[in-house]
């Protein structure tokens, strides 16, 4: 994963090309990163006994606080105490849920009973005679085809606020495998977003996936999927899961003509366009809410998870905080809602984990588990697999909190006040926009770059905010904002000094 | 087999150059406790010696400063560069890559040839400066050693040495190289008087729907979960997990056995709802079928034929299983 995935992770797919650092300062670089972030977000890692392949693929606390894990070869574990002191094998146990699953790629608790994909089916496990360990394991929603290619993965389930549970399903990418005993022939949904409200049966919802990998809510119960760069998607995306939308992948079309479809096909795809002309070209077509700019935010994102957790994660609620694969790392996402619709900004996070970050889980103490494996693609790191945790020290790092768009102009809003001078001084920011080629090849360059001209920088009277005036702001594009200049009011650079907009919409236009 | 080694099979390893060879966890270890897990070979063995705590580390300060090398080997083993991947790794040690495991033995499994020192503990055991030091010139750094210049000429050697010691530190979590790995070590194997082991994947035979039941006696099951029926039935052994949890690929799992038997299939209309697994861990396929729940098992009996309990509404019915001419049929009893 580089990409993931395909694999859904991203999971996939078969590209994998990212390029993390390649030279010695570069490495050098990574860790004086590392050391900095560290301070303000602290990481601990959870022993784990040999002989236990802790490849986790789904988190989910327990109503009594312990965490259940489900790990790729297709068990579910529980481990006692996720929280609290300093993980060692004398204080942690891990006991087994749940086995014989067909590579579980997430898990929810809900009403009663833990919940996972595998690749037919969500499946809902219960134990019920009170020894720990599941006994019942009923379908809880299918009707997806399985074609038996690997990129066939089935992610989630995850639960909006109204109870309905949701899916993503990778597209095949690639033939089906012939043999004995293979003997469907079609293969529906795949690429599509499903949910099942309760007391109804499984229905799609929106078509264009191509390895939707991640899955999750934001504050407001908004459904999210993350996915990953290859054919027909320039660059990795965040996706918001509604009703009737395309979101570009071109292979999950087909099955726009079933009756339960609610995406009307868009027609012939053009070619030749990018993906700020598909908005408006392509009937249905729903851009990213954000766009991750490859190699600069990341190569694969994963599982991400919303931070409500009261403050106690530190300066970002409401934020997604979203599991990067290949740089084993995390990223993270504001979002805001233009005319209806989300759009944000993208930063890089916290980075030096042991292996590639695909889940990720706030516990109720408000620090993120990360739940890391890299196996069948590649990432960063020292292990192929590895349980951490990720605690706020209480220090705030001095950061881009949020880029907010405006008619005219960004608002850059920071986490502690800024140095007016510098945050005044036009030299001290440099801004440019970008889009990507629509393509069915793989992946996209950057596409249309050009610098974005500042007219005139305002500062908030409480020195917590700029607002940068442009010229040329251009719709669809990403707009890219480095603060290299800016420094806090107690002197300090920015930790992370770059933001990524997804301008979808202008304000008021 | 320590004649293969002339001196080096005799002779223990010498000592030149040892401080910065050997990491202090090591030379500890073999000062204090002793040791002999990474010579096979070797029969002599290093006596244990009782050194204070304090002589110890003056001698292993001692030891670190007069073999500093000058200047120091420098190698990247942050796990932070792109190429460092321990997959690489793994693929460098097989018989596909430099064929290391021809030589050297991992994790309890010999060399496929004479064994030389086994590589499990490379990561706790040796600096990654010297590790690196003597793959690229083994017989200039360790005059007489039989291991070859494998990268010499190869342009990438840095690289490729990071990815070694990268798939060493990650050696407990990963599986061993092509030529190490053996046929059956993923094989699942149901214990004897215990629990039959259900298992969820795509089998060849029966499709990607596919959950198998591995009873201890020896007789195995696969349910299709689609069509809701039983689809094969065989004798002997049950199946290797391999390509089921260690693949990227998803290759169909097959059962380990040509003893098999195929249900007839049907084309009824039944919708998956699941399995409970009873006391004894037999699964009970759980479908709909014509309005009504069905419950379907099928167990061993004491006497080691299978017996088949279905269960639709309020209605139970047994049937044996009869086989013939590679095909199994039910018989009501």
């Amino acid at each position: 994963m580089i990409r993931i995935l395909s694999f859904a992770f991203a999971m996939f797919a078969a590209s994998l090309a990212a390029a993390p650092p390649r030279s010695p300062t570069a490495a050098t670089n990574a860790l004086a990163e590392i050391e900095r972030e560290s301070r303000f977000y602290a990481l601990e890692t959870f022993p784990v006994p040999e002989g236990l392949k802790l490849e986790p693929s789904g988190l989910a606390s327990l109503p009594d606080g312990r965490l259940a894990i489900a790990i790729r070869k297709g068990e579910i574990w529980i481990l006692d105490k996720p929280a609290g002191e300093k993980p060692s094998l004398a204080n942690i146990k891990y006991t087994r849920f749940a086995s014989g699953l067909h590579e579980p790629l997430g898990l929810a608790w809900h009403s009663g009973a833990l919940y996972t994909a595998q690749r037919s089916e969500v499946t809902r496990l219960r134990d019920t005679n009170g020894d720990d360990v599941a006994d019942e394991y009923l379908a809880a929603a299918k009707g997806w085809g399985v074609s038996g290619n690997y990129h066939d993965y089935a992610y989630g389930p995850v639960f909006d606020p109204k109870g309905n549970l949701w899916v993503t399903l990778n597209c095949t990418i690639g033939k089906a495998p012939r043999g004995p005993g293979f003997n469907e022939k079609s293969f529906p949904w795949r690429g599509w977003s499903m949910t099942k409200p309760p007391g109804a049966p499984l229905r799609p919802v929106s078509a264009g996936l191509r390895s939707p990998s991640g899955l999750g809510t934001n504050h407001r119960g908004d459904v999210f999927a993350t996915d990953q760069q290859g054919n027909w998607w320039g660059t990795n995306a965040l996706l918001h899961l509604r009703s009737g939308v395309f979101h570009g992948h071109a292979d999950s079309l087909v099955d726009c003509s079933r009756p339960e479809s609610p995406v009307t096909h868009p027609g012939e795809l053009p070619q030749g366009i990018t993906t700020a002309q598909a908005i408006g070209k392509i009937p249905g077509y729903a851009p990213p809410a954000v766009w991750f700019p490859y190699n600069k935010v990341g190569a694969s994102p994963c599982g991400f998870s919303c931070n409500v957790t009261a403050n106690k994660f530190g300066p970002f609620e409401n934020q997604l905080f979203v599991g990067e694969f290949t740089y084993a790392s995390v990223n993270r996402v504001f979002l805001e809602k233009i005319d209806g619709e989300y759009q944000g900004a993208c930063f890089r996070f916290r980075s030096g984990m042991k292996s590639a970050v695909f889940r990720t889980h706030f516990l109720p103490d408000g620090s993120l588990i990360l739940g890391e494996t890299n196996r069948g693609w590649n990432s960063l790191g020292t292990r192929s697999y590895a349980l951490q945790r990720l605690r706020w020290t209480g220090q705030v790092p001095f950061e881009m909190k949020t880029i907010e768009a405006q008619p005219d102009d960004f608002r850059v809003t920071f986490t502690g006040p800024i140095d007016p001078a510098t945050a005044a001084a036009s030299a001290s920011w440099s801004l440019s926009s970008h889009t990507y080629k629509y393509q069915r090849a793989y992946g996209s360059p950057e596409v249309e770059t050009k610098p974005v001209p500042l007219r005139k920088i305002t500062l908030a009277a409480d020195n917590l905010s700029a607002r940068l005036h442009c010229t040329g702001l251009r719709p669809g594009f990403v707009h890219e904002i480095h603060a290299d200049g800016i420094r806090s009011a107690a002197g300090e650079p920015l930790l992370h000094p770059e933001g990524y907009y997804t301008l979808n919409r202008i304000p008021g236009e | 087999m320590a004649e293969s080694y002339g001196d080096f099979g005799n002779i223990p390893p010498r000592l030149d150059h040892v401080g910065r060879r050997l990491t202090r966890e090591w030379l500890r270890k073999i000062l204090v406790e002793g040791h002999g897990e990474v010579r096979p070979y070797l029969a002599t063995r290093m006596p244990h010696y009782k050194i204070p705590v304090d002589e110890l580390e003056a001698l292993m300060n001692a030891l670190e400063k007069a073999d500093q090398r000058d200047p120091p080997i420098m190698i990247d083993v942050s796990g932070l560069l792109g190429h460092q991947r321990g997959h690489y790794g793994r693929d460098l040690m097989g018989t596909n890559g430099l064929n290391c495991i021809t030589c050297h033995g991992l994790k309890g499994r010999r060399a496929l040839g004479a064994p030389s020192i086994d590589l499990t503990h490379t990561v706790r055991r040796l600096r990654p400066g010297w590790f690196k030091e003597v793959l690229l010139e083994p017989k200039a750094v360790q005059p007489g050693t039989l291991m070859p210049p494998l990268f010499l000429n190869r342009p990438k050697a840095e690289q490729e040495i990071e990815q070694i010691w990268t798939y060493l530190k990650e050696l407990d979590q990963r599986r061993l190289p092509n030529g190490l790995l053996r046929t059956g070590d993923f094989e699942l194997v149901p214990a004897k008087g215990g629990k039959p082991i259900v298992f969820r994947t795509f089998l060849e035979g029966v499709g990607t729907h596919a959950i198998a039941v591995g009873y201890p006696p020896g007789t195995h099951l696969a349910f299709d979960s689609q069509s809701c029926q039983w689809a094969l039935l065989w004798k002997g052994r049950f199946l290797d997990a391999m390509s089921t949890w260690d693949d990227r690929y998803a290759t169909p799992a097959k059962p380990l056995s040509d003893d098999l038997y195929r249900f007839r299939r049907d084309k009824s209309d039944r919708e998956f709802r699941g399995y409970r697994r009873t006391a004894t861990g037999a699964p009970v396929f759980l479908y709909r079928e014509g309005g009504v729940l069905v419950e379907d098992s099928i167990v061993p009996l004491p006497s080691g034929e299978l017996q088949r309990s279905l269960k639709r509404g309020d209605r139970i019915s047994r049937q044996s299983i009869h086989l013939h001419n590679r095909e199994a049929t039910f018989r009501d009893d």
